[in-house]
């Protein structure tokens, strides 16, 4: 029957992070988002903290830093993956958002290389984050300046020329992409085709005919790179084709880069979720420590009222991602519920972090305050992984497809 | 191991109900409403399935299992109508309340019955002043020779007139100690107990409301329900009103995702300007929004549920007072979905908005409230 009980192990992991997140992440946040940089010694820390955290996470596909044979379904299953990275991403993400999207190895680059990559090529592309001594990065490029959930819409363009493949065009708001040491990349034989034109590249830093394009100064976010990624004439070994030409020759290819989504979506509302709670948590204990008229201000009743329904909604965010991270350890199709779950989320988190700076009044807009920084970085995430508007048109499509309609 | 996971049994269960939903109370819920009470036949048919027993023990006839599969089948009948489900389905919240604060003997011969019977016991404990704790409650006990004399009056009793015993809450004469409060099971036709005219309400009008008067009513000690402390009698009493929170929680979601469906399935056969509605996103965003609000619920419910049955920190109110606010949400915009038809009665959606707005009021969601 339901049951929403941590095991022990679950529960160790989310205080150890929890712990990580309240000692090293927070105290660094403010300073990493005026400078833009992680601290590379913190980052190897969590680097090494996940490895540590051993094959529950490693294997999960979001992180696949191992070239090791993917678990079956009843391990899985038992090993609750996606369900513990939910639970640590909130964690982690309560410390810092950024801290999540800083955290080295393949990042969104890992699904599509386990999914589709032949043994050689997760051999390949996945040995050098073996090494822990400094962090290194793996990113997804997808989105283009007229393309992003509508990526059929693509236009960088690849041809075949021998055994190399030249690639022709510009990727935008990349995370970690200008940094990462190999981009999965996104290009179409003919745009024409749709989807089934897709190909799907790793490209490695370096490739001639990989420029380095902008580093994006952003809202928020500001210590997570967000770059733009420029091939001209970009020469690629047809090695570096993902799964290999057969690969593209039945219509699995795409579907194999969109599962990527629908383990991600859940992280991502975790991620939001985490920054709610941080944000409820600061304007909670700033009510009971700030007074006016002489009276404690939590004494107010419409600011406990104000607090109770964030927390509420808070709750109501993450039973949602439970639930998608639940359908995807279960191995039940979970592509409504990942949308509802991002959509939802983010919405709270804009609440959340609203409200923590409209409760703190002036405090809340002062920069050396967290929730200011919690507001700027909480917007983006009803925007990337999907907006909120496209999420909508997911969970409606799937909506009409269940009644016929 | 955090799980969404059904039993098996609760899972069949499940399905046997929602087509017995769709089929059986669905098409009677209009009738029913106009003429205030469900339709006997039906009233036997549901009482029959047994929902009731569901989490009540096994050594009282009850079928063993606890308040988590309560609130799945619970969700199940209000998705046909929640005004027939709450007319009928009138013994669990009662028969819970003798279970927490009986003693092994009360439970064997008070509840033994009442859920062999399936006979309904009517929650009566609001009255004109909200009774958040003991000195704003008047209906009051006294004791002689092993009999107890109750005197007051309460109001938005559900099932007054209809349901076979009365559950009232009552303080000792002169006495504000939460300990000198008491439960008491009266027969319906116990004399003294007068049922006041029936009151016309906003929604669930399928369900008799109305005052409840007690003119002296004698009771036997045998079913007077107390506990040994300030304390316990609070946290016995907090329980019991867990339980009715949360099942209204399930039912409540049974009926934003009834209205929620409905409208959906309405949007794909409406035209406008040549297209099905659905296909204008203005709509299709709503049927977006109206189902994650339904999943949120109902997760929010079950994990108020698990708490209840594991003894933690009870969530029931966050849950509950979340389900209420985003209740009348769903509610509006699925009647503003069907437009005008949302507005008449030819389609469900106007009467589950009234019912909706009626169950976040039933009486004990804004008792004693811990937080909110």
């Amino acid at each position: 029957m339901f049951d929403f009980t941590l095991t022990d192990k679950q529960k160790m992991f989310q205080e150890m992070t929890r712990e990580f997140s309240r000692s090293m992440v927070r105290p660094i946040a403010l300073e990493a988002d005026r400078t833009g940089k992680y601290p590379d010694d913190l980052l190897i820390t969590l680097h090494q903290a996940q490895a540590g955290q051993g094959r529950d996470i490693r294997d999960s596909g979001v992180t696949a830093n191992t070239s090791e044979n993917a678990p079956d379904a009843e391990e899985k299953r038992k090993r609750q993956t996606n369900m513990l990275l939910a639970i640590l991403t909130e964690e982690l993400s309560w410390g810092d958002p950024c801290a999540v999207l800083n955290i080295p190895g393949p990042g969104l680059g890992g699904p599509p290389v386990q999914f589709m990559g032949t043994p050689e090529q997760r051999e390949r592309f996945f040995a050098p984050f073996k090494n822990m001594s400094k962090p290194l990065f793996g990113a997804y490029a997808l989105t283009e300046p007229g393309a992003g959930s509508d990526s059929k819409a693509i236009r960088t363009s690849c041809r075949k020329d021998g055994d190399h493949y030249i690639i022709n065009g510009t990727k935008c708001f990349i995370t970690n992409g200008n940094k990462a040491l190999w981009n999965v990349v996104f290009a179409t034989v003919d745009p024409k085709l749709g989807r089934d034109g897709f190909r799907v590249f790793v490209i490695e830093k370096g490739t001639p005919g990989f420029l380095e394009g902008k580093v994006e100064k952003k809202m928020g976010l500001r210590a997570s790179e967000t770059a733009e990624l420029v091939f001209e004439d970009c020469l690629v070994h047809e090695s570096c084709l993902l799964g290999g030409e057969k690969h593209y020759e039945t219509k699995e290819g795409f579907k194999g880069a969109m599962k990527t989504f629908d383990s991600t979506r859940p992280l991502v509302a975790a991620m939001a979720v985490g920054i709610a709670r941080a944000a409820f948590e600061i304007a909670r204990d700033w009510v009971k420590e700030n007074y006016t008229l002489s009276r404690p201000i939590e004494r107010y009743r419409t600011l406990s009222d104000r607090l109770s329904k964030l927390d509420r909604e808070i709750h109501a965010a993450r039973m949602l991602t439970w639930r998608a991270c639940w359908l995807a350890d279960e191995g039940i199709p979970n592509s409504k519920e990942a949308s509802m779950c991002k959509v939802y989320a983010a919405q709270v988190a804009q609440r959340a972090t609203e409200e923590a700076v409209q409760i703190m009044g002036p405090y809340g807009v002062l920069k050396n305050h967290f929730v200011e920084k919690l507001f700027r970085d909480q917007k983006v995430y009803d925007i990337f992984e999907g907006t909120g508007q496209v999420q909508r048109i997911v969970i409606s499509r799937r909506i009409y497809e269940s009644i016929g309609g | 191991m955090p799980t969404f996971e059904l039993d098996e049994e609760i899972q069949d269960m499940q399905k046997m109900l929602r087509d017995f939903a769709t089929e059986m109370i669905r098409p009677a819920y209009r009738e029913a409403e106009h003429a205030g009470e469900t339709p006997s036949e039906l009233r036997e048919s549901i009482k029959e399935l047994s929902v009731h027993l569901v989490d009540m023990p096994e050594e009282y006839g009850g079928l063993g299992k606890d308040i988590r599969s309560a609130v799945v089948l619970e969700e199940e009948l209000s998705y046909g109508d929640v005004g027939i489900t709450v007319d009928v389905q009138d013994t669990s919240i009662g028969a819970n309340a003798i279970l927490i604060f009986g003693t092994d003997e009360q439970k064997t011969n008070l509840l033994t019955p009442i859920l062999e019977s399936g006979d309904g016991i009517a929650a009566c404990f609001s009255e004109k002043g909200n009774p958040v704790s003991p000195e704003f409650i008047e209906t009051t006990w006294r004791e002689k020779e092993g009999s107890y004399k109750l005197m007051g009056s309460k109001t938005f009793v559900v099932g007054a007139g209809r349901a076979k015993n009365y559950l009232v809450l009552a303080k000792k004469d002169g006495s504000n100690d939460w300990q000198d409060l008491r439960l008491f099971l009266i027969a319906a036709d116990t004399p003294g107990v007068v049922v006041g005219d029936r009151l016309g309400t906003l929604g669930l009008e399928t369900c008799a409301v109305a005052d409840v008067a007690l003119m002296g009513v004698k009771v036997d000690s045998s079913r007077v329900l107390s506990a040994e402390s300030s304390d316990a009698f609070k946290s016995k009493l907090g329980k019991v009103l867990d339980y009715a929170r949360i099942v209204t929680c399930a039912r409540m979601v049974g009926v934003m995702s009834a209205t929620s469906d409905y409208s959906a399935k309405y949007s794909t056969e409406r035209i406008a300007f040549d297209l099905p509605i659905s296909q204008h996103q203005s709509i299709a965003f709503m049927v977006s929004d109206n189902a994650t609000d339904v999943d949120a619920c109902r997760w929010m419910t079950w994990q108020a549920a698990h708490e209840y049955v594991r003894g933690g920190e009870s969530t029931a109110n966050r849950a509950l007072a979340h389900v209420v606010e985003r209740a009348q949400k769903v509610a509006t915009d699925s009647v503003q979905i069907l437009g005008g038809h949302g507005f008449i009665q030819d389609h469900p959606v106007e009467k589950w908005m009234r019912d909706l707005r009626a169950l976040s009021l039933i009486p004990g969601n804004d008792l004693f409230p811990e937080h909110g």
